[in-house]
């Protein structure tokens, strides 16, 4: 009877166990009961290794990844070189690995997946020739499903592609190369708003519709469902969706930003911490700002106290970089690619 | 036993090692078996295997699983090295690679056992400090549970939820996506 009860390894097992498992799982798991939330806390790099900004800035055959590390101010370099003499994007970035978008102006396009921390590097065979050429138009957004624990690609064509009422997605499997489906769906039509761009949390992909009115969402689970609701009203406070399954969402304000005209409010990842970023409109210089107010601290109405910025910028970064910056939330990892590692 | 100090390398390739299980029995392993272990492997250098290695914390079941997976893996260790002198041999690589596939049948065949004796395997490998079987087996474990919810998690191995409704609360707020 007592061997089958419970979870019985000592915490340093339990460590070397959770240690393997995705940071995403990690997370979750410090809800499983108080032995696990304090091996988590305690044993495993999760409270410690907060995630990092991640700049990247695409520029001409070469763009660069720059890594900030808190502590001591240190930051990391990495190079990527287009291998289609076009421009090299980041895609987004989940459980510390990272995906890119090597595209030229016409036909070539190659999308990887890598950790930058152990190497790894796996390109995504390309799409079949019948979803039209990928390319560099459209939203490209890199999600990972929390219960399948499979990533996946999505692409939402642009104004220009063959249709409108669907989405590409590019799965990458263990073992196997990338699965690729097209899904079609009526809650697709009306295409996209580029300027709003699109994001990628907790096994959904969102992104506005073209009159920036609807939000669409597609779960990246096995079904690969597609879901549609109201946009939030207003454009200058941060609104936070609470999808709890995508059924029942619903928006709340969690904090106001007063934008000064002389600086833009980074993307897709703004807030870092307690921090805010933003950066100069010639993107030259990267600044944060921190949070001030309890904000979203006790119960459900986060409308009571708005979080606000303070007035102090700190500048994290300032030189010529020359190309298109944006600001990713990082989190290294020894995680193995999926269709690498078992 | 081991006649220690003994400069000839086959000698020391042949040294015989005695563990003994908690339940009292005798196990004779070679060295080359029994220093997958690291806690096994110090106390070798430091002299003290005389007259067997009593492991406490280890049953006969348990240990004779272990040892089994240290003798082909031994072998493993063994291949390798004298592999890497003939690189070039192309049937030399050939022959790896059969050796590789035939040890990554045998390891998924060693995980076929029941949780209970998973989890003892988990503690052997801990206590003797074996990183190969402490990876493969913890591996097992962390397949077992990713993806899941902490419910499911629960209920897979009987785990009570100690956690008052203020640091759920609390833990649900600090997984903010906003603020990752």
């Amino acid at each position: 009877m007592a061997d089958e009860e419970g979870f019985s390894v000592p915490t340093d097992a339990l460590t070397e166990i959770f240690l393997r498992l995705p940071t995403s799982d990690r997370r979750r798991f410090r809800l499983v009961c108080k032995l696990w939330r304090d091996a988590i806390d305690e044993r495993t790099p999760e409270r410690q290794v907060q995630t990092k900004i991640l700049a990247f800035i695409s520029h001409g055959q070469s763009s660069r990844a720059i890594v900030f590390d808190d502590k001591d101010g240190h930051r990391r370099q990495e190079a990527y070189n287009s291998t289609t003499r076009g421009v090299v994007e980041m895609v987004g970035t989940c459980n510390g690995l990272i995906c890119l978008h090597d595209a030229d102006d016409g036909d070539r396009s190659v999308i990887t997946v890598a950790n930058p921390i152990t190497g790894e590097a796996v390109a995504l065979p390309p799409p079949p020739a019948a979803w039209g050429s990928l390319r560099r138009r459209g939203l490209y957004a890199f999600g990972y499903h929390p219960t399948t624990g499979r990533y996946k690609v999505v692409h939402v064509p642009s104004r220009l592609a063959r249709r409108q009422d669907a989405v590409h997605v590019l799965t990458l499997c263990d073992g196997s190369p990338a699965a690729r489906r097209e899904v079609v769906s009526p809650a697709l039509s009306g295409s996209h708003n580029a300027f709003c761009g699109i994001a990628s949390v907790d096994g959904s992909v969102y992104w506005f519709t073209s009159g920036a009115d609807r939000v669409v969402a597609l779960d990246v689970g096995d079904d690969e469902r597609v879901t549609s609701f109201l946009a939030p009203p207003g454009v200058h406070p941060v609104w936070v969706l609470d999808a709890g399954g995508g059924e029942a969402a619903r928006w709340s304000r969690m904090y106001c930003l007063r934008n000064s005209s002389s600086r833009i409010i980074m993307s897709p990842h703004l807030t870092h911490g307690e921090y805010v970023l933003s950066a100069s409109w010639d993107g030259d210089r990267l600044c944060r700002r921190k949070l001030c107010g309890t904000g979203a601290t006790n119960g459900d109405d986060r409308s009571a106290a708005p979080l606000q910025l303070s007035e102090g910028a700190e500048m994290i970064m300032s030189e010529e970089t020359e190309g298109w910056l944006r600001t990713f939330a990082y989190a290294e990892t020894r995680e193995p690619l999926p269709s690498v590692g078992r | 036993m081991a006649s220690a100090g003994s400069g000839d390398e086959k000698a020391a390739a042949a040294a015989m090692i005695t563990l003994i299980s908690s339940d009292n029995e005798k196990f004779e392993v070679t060295e080359a078996t029994a220093t997958l272990s690291q806690t096994i492997r110090h106390m070798i250098e430091d002299g003290c295997t005389d007259g067997g290695v009593p492991l406490p914390n280890v049953t006969s079941k348990i240990l004779a699983r272990v040892i089994e997976y240290c003798k082909k893996h031994a072998t493993a260790a063994a291949g390798e090295e004298g592999s890497s002198s003939s690189f070039s041999d192309a049937a030399f690589l050939e022959v790896d690679r059969a050796f590789l596939e035939e040890l990554e049948e045998f390891d998924d065949a060693f995980l076929e056992v029941d949780r209970a004796t998973l989890f003892d395997l988990i503690l052997a490998a801990n206590y003797l400090d074996i990183k190969g079987l402490l990876n493969l087996t913890c591996q097992k474990v962390a397949d077992s549970v990713k993806g899941k919810t902490p419910e499911q998690i629960r209920e897979m191995y009987n785990i009570v939820n100690d956690l008052t409704p203020e640091e759920e609360a609390e833990i649900r707020r600090e997984t903010q996506w906003a603020f990752e």
